[in-house]
C-alpha cells in the first residue's frame, strides 16, 4: 500500500511573515504520496486535534512544518503513527532574513528532505523478552550497601555479593569520617546502620566471600556466575550495579619519600589504624609522635603516578590532623600541600582545622625524607612562599596516598565482572581508570548497558557521596530493567523502540560495527555474522555508520533515508547559490543551531541541515554520494572529540575520525578539494560562535567555486 | 642546600609567640592559605620585597625570629590593601602591628621610630616641638581661632587639630586656612589649644599601644571637661582613633574628618573661579580604605570653580599609599635602605602620567611626603601639592575679590 502523508504547515511564531507557507503548501502537495496539506496558524493549539483526526481517518506518516523537533514533543505525538518534523522556526524564521527568495528556498527543501524522511519510516516493533525484577550489586562496601537498600525500597530483588568475608567495604578500615557541611566534628562512621538497612530487608540477599565469575547475556536478562569460597552457583538479574571501590595507591609509588624503608614514614591508612588503637607513635620506638608532618604527596612527580588529586585526599589529611590534635594535644602537625582541593561547604572544616593550635599548613613541595643520626625524620620543602627551602622536623611522616578504582590493573585487588562479550570481559574505563562513560550527561553508566557503577570505582569520593552514588545507580538500575521490558531504549534516546536490522544476505562479515558498538551490543555468530542484544543497544546508529556495504538500519532511521533526504534538496546551476549539506548531530550540534535562532543570529541561506543520532552513524556512502551528486560543501556539525568528548555516544565523534579519512580518500580520486568536506565542532553553551563557522566555511566554498560535479 | 642556594630554614613553631599575637591581632592570621593575593596589591610589590606574605606565613608558622628579624616588618605601612584583597579575610595590618608592638617588648626600635615615640612621650608630638606652642599657628591665621578654655560655654564644634597642622609649617598652612574657612561659614568652633595632645594612632600602628593608650586617656580626660557637638579633626589617623578605638576607651563623640564637616556645608561657602588647572585627589588610606570616605574630599574639590578632578588608577578602595602610614612617616630612612623607592615618588609620577597639575591631598603627613617627592623625581614645577583646605581658601578669596 502506497503511504498516505499528512503535511501541516505553521505559520506561526513569524513563520508566517518569514516564508510564503501557501507557496509551501503547494511543494508539499506536489510530492508523491501526499494526500493532505493543512496550514494553521498555531498547529501546537487546537489543531494539533486536526492532524490527530486525519490520523484517525487513514494518514500513516506525519509532516509537521513548524518548529524544531526539540520542542512541543507531547504535542505532536501520534501513538505509533511516525511523527516528521520539518523546522521551519529555529532554522528558518528566526536565523534567516523574512521573505527573501533564499529563505523560501531552504524552507521548500527543509519541507522536501522532511516528506522524503516520512515516506521512508516504518512504524518500529519493540523487541520483547521476559525480564526480571532483580538487580546483582557487586561490592558490599557504602555504595553497594546504599545501592542494595535503595533498589530493594524499590521494589526488587537483590543480590548482594562481596569478596571479603564480611561487609563494609574500605569502612572498615577508618577510624572516623570527617564531617560535611558546618559541623566540625569527627564522624562515627555508621557501618551498623548501613548494613542494617540491607540485612533487615527482605528482598535483599548478601553473601559475602563471593565473587563474580561470568556474566552474560543483556538488560532485563543477565546470567551470572558466583563462586563462593569455591562452590560456583548461577543466578539470573536484571541488571547490575558495579560498587567494587577502590585500593590505597601501592607503595612503590611513594619510595621517594621513604615508604617501606624509614619505619615513621607510614601511609594515611596506617594513620587510621594507629589513630583506631588510640595513640600517636612512632612505629620504630612505640614512643610518642611529638611531631608529626602529612604530606599531600601531590607535586608534579607524584602526578607521573595518578594523573589525579582530588578533594578527598585534601579532607584525610585535615581530619588525620585532627587525630593527632586529639590524641596528642601537645603534639605539632605539619600538612605540606601544592593544592587544598575543599569544595562547597568543606571549606568550612578546612578553616577549622586550619584554626586549630598546633596545625600548620605548609604550602610547598615535599622533597625526600631524610633519617636524622638522632632516628628522627626531616621533610624538606621546596617552593614555599617564602621563597627558600624549608625543613621539618618529624617524628611521624604521614603520606596521603590516593584512591586507585579497583577497575584499574594497577589496582592491588582489582575486580572484574568477566562479561561475556565479544568486546571484552572488563568494563572499558575512562580516563585514569575511572568506570566514568560521561560525568556530565551520564553519570552512573557504564559502556556496557545495563550495568552501572557507584562509589571509589566511579570515581574519587568520600562516604556522603559513595552513598548517594549507590542510590542513584540503583535507581538508573532498575530503569534498564523496566525499559528493557517495554524494549525501548535507556539514555540519551529514552523510549526509543526501534533497533538495527541487519539485511544479511548482503553482509561480510568484516566485523566492523561489532568493533564499533560503543556498548557492546554485537555479538558474532558461528559464522561471524553479527547478532544483536538488543537490549544492550543505545540506538546510536554507530552500526550503521560503520558498515561498509550498508546492510544495518532502523525502522525510522536508514543510510537509505539520509539518501533520500540529501537528494530532494534542489541544487541550482547558479554560481551564487552554493548548497552545502550538514550533518548535525541531534544531541549537541542540532540544538546549538536552535540557539542560533533563539538568539536571532544569522547566517547564511546556502546549508540544508539532516539532524543525525551521532555523527558517528553517518555512513560514509551518504556525504561521497552528496558531493558526487553536486553540493558544493558538506558540514559534518557534532561535538568535541578527545579526552574531554561529550558525544552521547562516547566515541561518535573520535569513530568519524576514521571515516572522514576515507571520505577525504574519495574527495581526492574525484580531483575535488577535500576541504568541501568538513568537520565543525560546536556544543550549547558556545553556540553564539557558530553563524561565524558556518560563514567562514561559506566563504572557503566561495573561493572554491561551485562544485564541477554539479548537473552531472 | 637547596635550590635557593641558601641553607633551609628549620620550621620549629614557637606556640607561644602565636598565642600572643592571637592575643593582639585575633587569630584571623592562621586563616591563610599562602595564595599571595596580598603582595599583588601591595605597594611594594614592584619592589620584590614579598610583603605582606611573607610575613603572614612566618606568623601562621611560629617562627618568631625569622619574622621579628624581618626588614619588612618596619617597611610596612599598614595601608590596608593587602586586607581588602584577602580571600580568607586575614587582619594583616592588625598582625603586623601586633608583630611590633611583641617586637618592642624585647628589642629597641630604630633611631628614627625611637626619637618619635620619645618625643611623643615627653613632648606630646612626634616632631620634638615644645607643647607649649602647639597653638601659636593660631597668630597667622587672620581671622579669630577661640579656644575652648577661654570659651567658658559649650561649642558646636570641637576642632582638634593634631601635630601636624600645629607644628608643621606648610601643616599650619592648611590649619590657617580651615580657619578662614570656617570663619566664612559662621561656624560655632574652637580648639583645643596647648591642652591637646598627639593622639599617636600612628605610634600605635608603629608598635607603640603603651604611648597610644596614655594619650587617649590624658585626651579623653581633656575632653571631658568641654561640650560639644562634634569632634572634627584634619587627621585621618586621629579620626581613625576617634571613631574606632576611643570609644572602648571610654571616649564617644560624634567625629568627623573635616572634609565631611565641610561637605556637608559646601553649599553655603561663596566659592569663586581659581586659576583653572587639572587637579587630582589622593585618597589618604585611613580615611578611604579604612574607614570608607571617598566622596567627602571630592565633593569639595569639585565644587571648586575652575578646577577639573580626573582620577589616577590607583583611586579610592585601591589607592595607593603616600608611604606616611603606621609609623613610616618617621622611618623613611630605615625604609630608603630596603626598598629602592619611596611610595611618594611612585605616586607623584603616577599624578603626572595621570596628566595633574595640583596633587590634592586632605591627611597632614601628605603635602611635605609628595612636596618632598616632586623634588626628588625631578618634576618641579610640573606639580603642585595643595591641602584640599588651600584650594578651598583660594576659591574664598576669588569670591571676595
Amino acid at each position: 500500500m502506497s503511504p498516505r502523508t499528512g503535511v501541516y504547515i505553521c505559520s506561526g511564531c513569524s513563520i508566517g511573515e518569514s516564508v510564503d507557507v501557501d507557496a509551501l503548501s503547494s511543494v508539499a502537495a506536489a510530492e508523491d504520496g501526499v494526500t493532505v496539506t493543512r496550514t494553521s496558524a498555531a498547529f501546537c493549539l487546537e489543531d494539533a486535534q486536526l492532524i490527530a483526526k486525519d490520523a484517525a481517518d487513514g494518514v500513516d506518516t506525519v509532516v509537521v512544518a513548524a518548529c524544531s523537533q526539540r520542542v512541543n514533543r507531547q504535542v505532536f505525538r501520534l501513538g505509533t503513527t511516525p511523527v516528521r518534523r520539518v523546522n521551519l522556526r529555529e532554522q528558518v524564521a528566526w536565523s534567516q532574513p523574512a521573505r527573501a527568495e533564499a529563505t523560501q528556498a531552504l524552507a521548500e527543501d527543509l519541507l522536501r528532505m522532511g516528506i522524503a524522511a516520512a515516506t521512508r519510516t516504518a512504524p518500529a516493533t519493540p523487541y520483547q523478552d521476559d525480564h526480571l525484577h532483580s538487580i546483582l550489586v557487586v561490592g558490599a562496601g557504602p555504595a553497594g550497601l546504599s545501592a542494595a537498600a535503595a533498589a530493594a525500597d524499590a521494589g526488587y530483588e537483590v543480590t548482594l555479593v562481596d569478596r571479603a568475608p564480611a561487609p563494609g567495604g574500605f569502612l572498615g578500615r577508618l577510624f572516623r569520617g570527617y564531617p560535611s557541611g558546618a559541623d566540625s566534628h569527627l564522624q562515627d562512621l555508621q557501618l551498623e546502620s548501613l548494613l542494617e538497612r540491607v540485612t533487615t530487608h527482605a528482598k535483599v540477599t548478601l553473601q559475602t566471600s563471593t565473587a563474580v565469575r561470568r556474566v552474560s547475556g543483556q538488560p532485563g536478562r543477565f546470567r551470572v556466575d558466583l563462586d563462593h569460597d569455591g562452590q560456583t552457583s548461577e543466578a539470573e538479574v536484571g541488571a547490575v550495579v558495579f560498587a567494587t571501590g577502590f585500593e590505597p595507591a601501592p607503595d612503590q609509588f611513594f619510595g621517594r619519600y621513604g615508604l617501606g624503608e624509614l619505619g615513621d614514614v607510614i601511609t594515611s591508612v596506617g594513620m587510621e589504624e594507629m589513630a583506631s588503637r588510640g595513640d600517636i607513635v612512632r612505629p620504630s620506638t612505640g614512643q610518642p609522635a611529638q611531631r608529626v608532618v602529612i604530606l599531600a604527596c601531590d607535586g608534579p612527580e607524584d602526578s607521573a603516578n595518578l594523573p589525579y588529586v582530588g578533594s578527598v585526599t585534601s579532607m584525610v589529611a585535615l581530619k588525620q590532623a585532627m587525630y593527632v590534635h586529639q590524641l596528642r594535644p601537645d603534639a605539632t602537625v605539619h600538612i605540606v600541600y601544592q593544592d587544598m582541593q575543599t569544595p562547597g561547604l568543606d571549606e568550612l572544616y578546612y578553616r577549622h582545622v586550619q584554626g586549630q593550635r598546633g596545625i600548620f599548613l605548609v604550602r610547598g613541595q615535599a622533597g625526600p625524607v631524610r633519617l636524622q643520626e638522632d632516628g628522627t625524620l626531616t621533610v624538606p620543602v621546596a617552593g614555599s612562599v617564602l621563597g627558600r627551602e624549608l625543613e621539618l622536623a618529624a617524628d611521624l611522616v604521614v603520606l596521603q596516598v590516593g584512591m586507585v578504582p579497583t577497575s584499574d590493573p594497577r589496582s592491588g585487588a582489582q575486580s572484574s565482572l568477566h562479561l561475556d562479550y565479544l568486546q571484552g570481559e572488563s568494563l572499558p574505563t575512562h580516563r585514569a581508570g575511572f568506570l566514568d562513560s560521561n560525568f556530565l550527561c551520564f553519570p552512573f553508566e557504564t559502556r556496557r548497558t545495563g550495568i552501572y557503577t557507584a562509589g571509589s570505582v566511579h570515581r574519587a569520593q568520600d562516604l556522603a557521596a559513595c552513598v548517594r552514588d549507590g542510590a542513584a545507580a540503583a535507581l538508573k538500575a532498575v530503569q534498564a530493567v523496566e525499559k528493557s521490558a517495554q524494549g525501548a531504549a535507556v539514555h540519551p534516546r529514552v523510549g526509543d523502540l526501534g533497533y538495527p536490522q541487519f539485511f544479511m544476505q548482503k553482509c561480510t562479515a568484516c566485523g566492523r560495527c561489532t568493533q564499533e558498538c560503543p556498548f557492546g551490543a554485537l555479538e558474532l555468530d558461528a559464522q561471524r555474522h553479527p547478532v544483536i542484544e538488543p537490549n544492550r543497544c543505545r540506538r546510536c546508529g554507530i552500526c550503521m555508520g560503520a558498515c561498509p556495504v550498508q546492510v544495518i538500519s532502523f525502522p525510522d532511521y536508514s543510510v537509505e533515508m539520509l539518501n533520500a533526504m540529501q537528494k530532494s534538496v534542489e541544487l541550482p546551476e547558479d554560481d551564487d547559490k552554493p548548497r552545502v549539506l550538514v550533518l548535525a548531530c541531534e544531541n549537541d550540534a542540532y540544538p546549538a543551531l536552535d540557539m542560533v535562532g533563539i538568539n536571532r543570529l544569522q547566517y547564511p541561506a546556502h546549508f540544508r541541515t539532516i539532524p543525525v543520532r551521532c555523527l558517528g552513524s553517518v555512513n560514509q556512502v551518504v556525504v561521497a554520494d552528496a558531493i558526487q551528486r553536486g553540493y558544493d560543501g558538506v558540514v559534518l556539525l557534532g561535538c568535541r572529540s578527545g579526552d574531554n568528548y561529550q558525544c552521547h555516544f562516547i566515541q561518535g565523534s573520535e569513530l568519524l575520525g576514521v571515516r572522514m579519512d576515507n571520505v577525504r580518500e574519495t574527495l581526492g580520486r574525484l580531483a575535488l578539494e577535500t576541504d568541501r568536506v568538513q568537520v565543525i565542532e560546536t556544543s550549547i553553551a558556545d553556540a553564539r560562535a557558530l553563524p561565524g563557522k558556518l560563514t567562514a566555511f561559506a566563504s572557503e566554498i566561495a573561493l572554491m567555486g561551485p562544485n564541477p560535479m554539479k548537473g552531472f | 642546600m637547596s635550590q635557593s642556594g641558601l641553607i633551609p630554614l628549620p620550621v620549629r613553631p614557637d606556640l607561644g609567640f602565636i598565642d600572643r599575637l592571637t592575643e593582639l591581632a585575633g587569630d584571623s592570621f592562621t586563616q591563610c592559605y599562602q595564595c599571595g593575593t596580598c603582595s599583588v596589591v601591595c605597594p611594594f610589590a614592584f619592589q620584590g620585597t614579598g610583603l605582606p606574605r611573607r610575613e603572614m606565613a612566618l606568623a601562621q608558622w611560629g617562627l618568631k625570629d625569622e619574622l621579628l628579624a624581618s626588614p619588612n616588618l618596619w617597611v610596612c605601612t599598614t595601608c590596608g590593601n593587602c586586607a581588602r584583597v584577602c580571600p580568607r579575610e586575614v587582619d594583616i595590618p592588625g598582625t603586623i602591628r601586633a608583630a611590633r608592638e611583641l617586637y618592642l617588648l624585647e628589642r629597641d626600635p630604630g633611631r628614627e621610630l625611637a626619637t618619635a615615640f620619645e618625643n611623643t612621650s615627653r613632648h606630646g608630638n612626634p616632631l620634638g616641638q615644645s607643647a607649649r606652642k602647639r597653638a601659636d599657628w593660631i597668630a597667622g591665621a587672620g581671622v579669630e581661632v577661640p579656644i575652648m578654655a577661654g570659651l567658658g560655654r559649650a561649642v558646636e564644634v570641637l576642632f582638634f587639630t593634631e601635630c601636624y597642622w600645629s607644628y608643621h609649617p606648610r601643616g599650619i598652612d592648611a590649619a590657617q586656612a580651615m580657619a578662614r574657612i570656617m570663619a566664612a561659614l559662621g561656624a560655632d568652633w574652637a580648639v583645643l589649644g596647648i591642652e591637646e595632645r598627639c593622639v599617636a594612632d600612628s605610634q600605635r600602628l608603629a608598635g607603640e599601644s603603651g604611648i597610644f593608650e596614655e594619650a587617649a586617656a590624658a585626651n579623653i580626660a581633656t575632653l571631658d571637661r568641654y561640650q560639644f557637638t562634634r569632634l572634627v579633626t584634619p587627621d585621618p589617623h586621629a579620626y581613625n582613633a576617634f571613631r574606632n578605638l576611643y570609644p572602648a576607651l571610654g571616649g564617644s563623640y560624634q567625629v568627623q574628618h573635616y572634609t565631611q564637616f565641610l561637605a556637608e556645608r559646601i553649599d553655603r561657602l561663596s566659592l569663586g573661579p581659581v586659576a583653572s588647572r587639572r587637579v587630582t585627589f589622593h585618597d589618604p588610606c585611613y580615611l578611604g580604605r579604612h574607614n570608607g570616605e571617598f566622596e567627602a574630599p571630592r565633593r569639595l574639590i569639585e565644587a571648586i570653580p575652575g578646577l577639573e578632578l580626573i582620577e589616577m588608577g590607583h583611586c579610592r578602595a585601591n589607592g595607593y599609599c603616600c608611604g606616611g602610614g603606621g609609623g613610616e612617616i618617621w622611618n623613611s630612612g630605615y625604609t630608603r635602605e630596603h626598598v629602592d623607592e619611596r611610595l611618594s615618588e611612585v605616586r607623584v609620577r603616577e599624578a603626572i602620567s595621570a596628566g595633574a597639575e595640583v596633587l590634592a591631598v586632605c591627611c597632614p603627613f601628605e603635602v611635605s611626603l609628595f612636596e618632598d617627592a616632586v623634588k626628588s623625581t625631578g618634576h618641579q614645577g610640573e606639580l603642585e601639592v595643595r591641602d584640599i583646605t588651600e584650594l578651598l581658601d583660594e576659591a574664598l578669596g576669588a569670591a571676595a575679590n
